[in-house]
C-alpha cells in the first residue's frame, strides 16, 4: 500500500512503537514543534532532518518523555508519556545530543550508576557493562575520567550507555555530530549491528549520508513543521530529478541557450552565488550538450538527500 | 512527567547514591572547606572571647559555641550544595538531563538534591562534631542525639536553596539568596550568643528560623539539656522541613522540564 502523509491520521495503526497526531510543543509563547503528525513502524528507522532549530531535538523530548507535548497526541511503546513515562522510559535507548556524563565518575562508574537508574541488578549490570566496554571499544579507558576523554570516546560512551537497558527503541539525537570518520565509522558499523538485529531507531542527523545509510523512511522538519515525509528514493524522485549537473557560472554568454536547453531537457535550473545548477533526470544527454558547447567547469553527479534537504528548506543560514 | 502530580518512588534514593559517589571522588577538598570554616570561627570566637565572656548559661563560651557552630556549619553546606552545586548540575555538567531519560522522573532528580544536601549536612556535622571534640569543644557522645534535627533543619535549608536555585539565571543571583537569608539566619541563629539577648523584634524572626532550633536542640544534646525539647523541636523540624522538600521537588521539576 503507498502511504500519504495526509491521510497518515487514517492509518492508525496499533502496535507502532510511536503515533503522533498534531502534536505540538511550545516554549512559552514559541512554537517549537507544530501540528506534526507522523508514526514509526516496528523495526525501521525514521531519520528526522532539518536545519539548526527546526525541533528536532524538541521532538525527541517528548518521545523520550523529557518534556510533556503542549497539545495534540502522542503514543509511544503503545502508552501515554503523561501516565506512563517510567514505564516508556525504562524501554527506550536515548542517546542525547549533549554527552551529559558524570565528569568526577570513570567510564566504569558512569555506566553502573546509570545502570542503576533501571533497577538492574548489580550482578546483570557489571556483566552488560563488560560487553559494552567491549563492543565499543572502550576496555582500556574503563577507569579513565570523563575529563580525560576525547570527545570520540565521550561519545561512544554515551551511545554505548543507552544499550545498558536492552532498549526496544533507541532515539539517537545527532550521535556523530562534531566526531572525526574514523569514529563516525567506528559507530556506525556498531549501529549497522543494532539495526540488523530489527531494532526501531529515531534517528536526527545533519550528515545526509548518515541518513541515507540508516533510514528506511525521512521526515524533514522546519520552522517545527514536517515539509515531507518519504523513503530517501522516494523523496529525491518527488522533489529534484535524477542528476544534478553543477557549472561554474561563466561570463553569462550562454546565458540564452542554456535556459532554451534545460527547457529541451526538462531541467530545473537554480542560481546559487557561484554555480549554476540544473536539475535533470537526462543528467548525461544534458552534460554531453553542454559539453559541445564549448564549457567547461561542468560536473555531474547523482541527486542525493541533500539536494531534496537544500530545496525544500532553501539555502540561507539559520539562526 | 505530569505537571500536576508527584510522583516519587525509592529511585530517589539511587540519584542519592550518584551524589554521594561523584561527592567521595572530591571529599578531601570539600571536607576541608566545611571543616576549616567552622574551626576557624572555634579558635578565633572561642578562644579569643573566651577571656571576656567567661561562661554563658553556665558553661564555658566554647562550650556553648560549638554546638551552634555544628548546626550553621550544616546549614551552610546545606545551602551551598543545593545552590551552587545543584545549578552546576542542572546547568553545567548538565547532569540531570541524562537521568531525566531513564525511569527516574524529573520531581525525583529534584527530590534528590533535597535529601543530599540534607545528608551531606549530616555527615559534615558529624566530621565537625569529632574535629571539635579532639579540641575539648565537644566533650560527650549525646550530641549526636542532635542528628535528627540537623538532617530535618538540613533538610529546610536544602529545599529552600533549590527554591531559590529554581529561578535562578546563573550564579550571580546566588549571592542575593546568601546575603538575604543565609548569612543573617547564620548570625543570628544563636550559634555565637543566645537569642535572647537581641531586640524583641529579632527574637521573634529568630524564633521563626528552623536554624535556632536546631542550634538548641544540638547545643542541648551536647550540655545535657531537656530531652523533652529536643524530641518536640525535632519533631517541629521534621514537619516544617518535609513538606518545603515537596515544593522544593515541585519548583525544580518546572525548572527540569520544560
Ligand atoms: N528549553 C527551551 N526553551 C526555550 N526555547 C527552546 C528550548 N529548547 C529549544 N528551544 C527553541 O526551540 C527551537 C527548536 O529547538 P530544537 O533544539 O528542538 O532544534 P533542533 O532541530 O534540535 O536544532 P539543532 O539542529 O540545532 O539541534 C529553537 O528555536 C530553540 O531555540
Ligand atoms: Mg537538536
Amino acid at each position: 500500500m503507498k502511504l500519504n502523509p495526509a491521510t497518515s491520521g487514517a492509518e492508525k495503526v496499533q502496535g507502532h512503537p510511536v503515533i503522533a497526531e498534531n502534536l505540538t510543543k511550545q516554549y512559552g509563547r514559541f512554537v517549537a514543534v507544530d501540528r506534526v503528525s507522523f508514526h514509526v513502524k516496528k523495526g525501521e528507522c525514521l531519520a528526522l532532518l532539518g536545519p539548526n532549530g527546526a525541533g528536532k531535538t524538541t521532538l525527541i523530548k517528548m518521545i523520550s518523555c523529557v518534556y510533556p507535548p503542549t497539545s495534540g497526541y502522542l503514543e509511544v511503546m503503545g502508552l501515554d508519556p503523561l501516565r506512563d513515562g517510567r514505564k516508556i522510559k525504562s524501554v527506550l535507548g536515548v542517546i542525547p545530543q549533549e554527552n551529559s556524563l558524570d565528569p568526577d565518575l570513570s567510564v566504569m562508574q558512569n555506566l553502573m550508576v546509570y545502570a542503576s537508574y533501571f533497577r538492574i541488578p548489580k550482578n546483570t549490570a557489571q556483566a552488560r557493562v563488560t560487553k559494552l566496554l567491549e563492543d565499543f571499544g572502550l576496555m582500556r579507558f574503563q577507569r579513565w575520567k570523563i575529563a580525560d576523554l576525547s570527545g570520540g570516546l565521550k561519545r561512544r560512551l554515551t551511545i554505548a550507555r543507552a544499550f545498558i537497558n536492552q532498549p526496544q527503541m533507541l532515539i539517537l539525537d545527532e550521535p556523530t555530530t562534531g566526531l572525526d570518520p574514523q569514529a563516525r565509522h567506528f559507530i556506525w558499523e556498531r549501529l549497522e549491528t543494532f539495526k540488523a538485529s530489527g531494532l526501531t531507531m529515531i534517528l536526527t542527523t545533519h550528515y545526509i549520508e548518515e541518513a541515507s545509510r540508516f533510514a528506511d523512511r525521512v521526515i524533514i522538519l522546519d520552522r517545527g513543521k514536517i515539509l515531507t515525509e518519504g523513503s530517501p528514493e522516494v523523496l529525491i524522485k518527488k522533489h529534484v530529478k535524477r542528476f544534478v549537473i553543477e557549472m561554474l557560472r561563466g561570463d553569462g554568454k550562454e546565458e540564452k541557450s542554456m535556459t532554451e536547453l534545460a527547457r529541451k531537457f526538462n531541467a530545473d535550473i537554480e542560481q546559487t552565488a557561484e554555480k549554476t545548477l540544473y536539475y535533470a533526470d537526462e543528467g548525461e544527454n544534458l552534460l554531453g550538450e553542454l559539453a559541445r558547447m564549448g564549457l567547461n567547469n561542468i560536473r555531474l553527479r547523482k541527486a542525493t538527500l541533500e539536494d531534496v534537504f537544500i530545496k525544500l528548506t532553501g539555502r540561507e543560514i539559520r539562526e | 512527567m505530569r505537571k500536576d502530580v508527584l510522583n516519587i518512588s525509592t529511585l530517589t534514593l539511587l540519584v542519592v547514591r550518584r551524589h554521594l559517589l561523584v561527592w567521595l571522588k572530591t571529599w578531601p577538598s570539600a571536607l576541608a572547606w566545611a571543616i576549616g570554616e567552622p574551626l576557624v570561627f572555634l579558635l578565633a570566637f572561642g578562644f579569643g572571647f573566651k577571656k571576656l565572656i567567661g561562661g554563658i548559661q553556665g558553661h564555658d563560651y566554647v562550650l556553648f559555641l560549638a554546638p551552634g557552630l555544628v548546626a550553621v556549619g550544616a546549614m551552610n553546606v546545606a545551602c551551598y550544595e543545593c545552590t551552587f552545586g545543584s545549578f552546576s548540575r542542572l546547568e553545567m555538567i548538565r547532569a540531570y538531563d541524562a537521568i531525566a531519560s531513564t525511569p527516574v522522573m524529573p520531581e525525583e532528580i529534584a527530590f534528590a538534591d533535597a535529601l543530599w544536601g540534607a545528608l551531606k549536612s549530616c555527615i559534615m556535622a558529624m566530621v565537625m562534631m569529632m574535629v571539635f571534640a579532639v579540641f575539648g569543644a565537644i566533650n560527650t557522645f549525646t550530641v549526636l542525639l542532635a542528628l535528627p534535627a540537623l538532617f530535618f533543619m538540613s533538610l529546610f535549608f536544602a529545599s529552600l536553596s533549590l527554591i531559590a536555585t529554581s529561578v535562578a539565571k546563573n550564579f550571580d543571583f546566588f549571592s542575593y539568596y546568601f546575603t538575604v537569608i543565609v548569612t543573617p539566619a547564620f548570625f543570628f541563629s544563636g550559634a555565637f550568643f543566645p537569642v535572647e539577648q537581641l531586640p524583641r523584634v529579632f527574637r521573634i524572626a529568630a524564633q521563626c528560623l528552623p536554624i535556632t532550633h536546631a542550634v538548641d536542640v544540638t547545643r542541648a544534646s551536647a550540655l545535657h539539656g531537656s530531652m523533652y525539647s529536643i524530641v518536640l523541636k525535632t519533631l517541629i523540624l521534621a514537619g516544617v522541613s518535609i513538606p518545603a522538600a515537596f515544593i522544593a521537588a515541585w519548583r525544580m521539576k518546572k525548572r527540569i522540564v520544560k
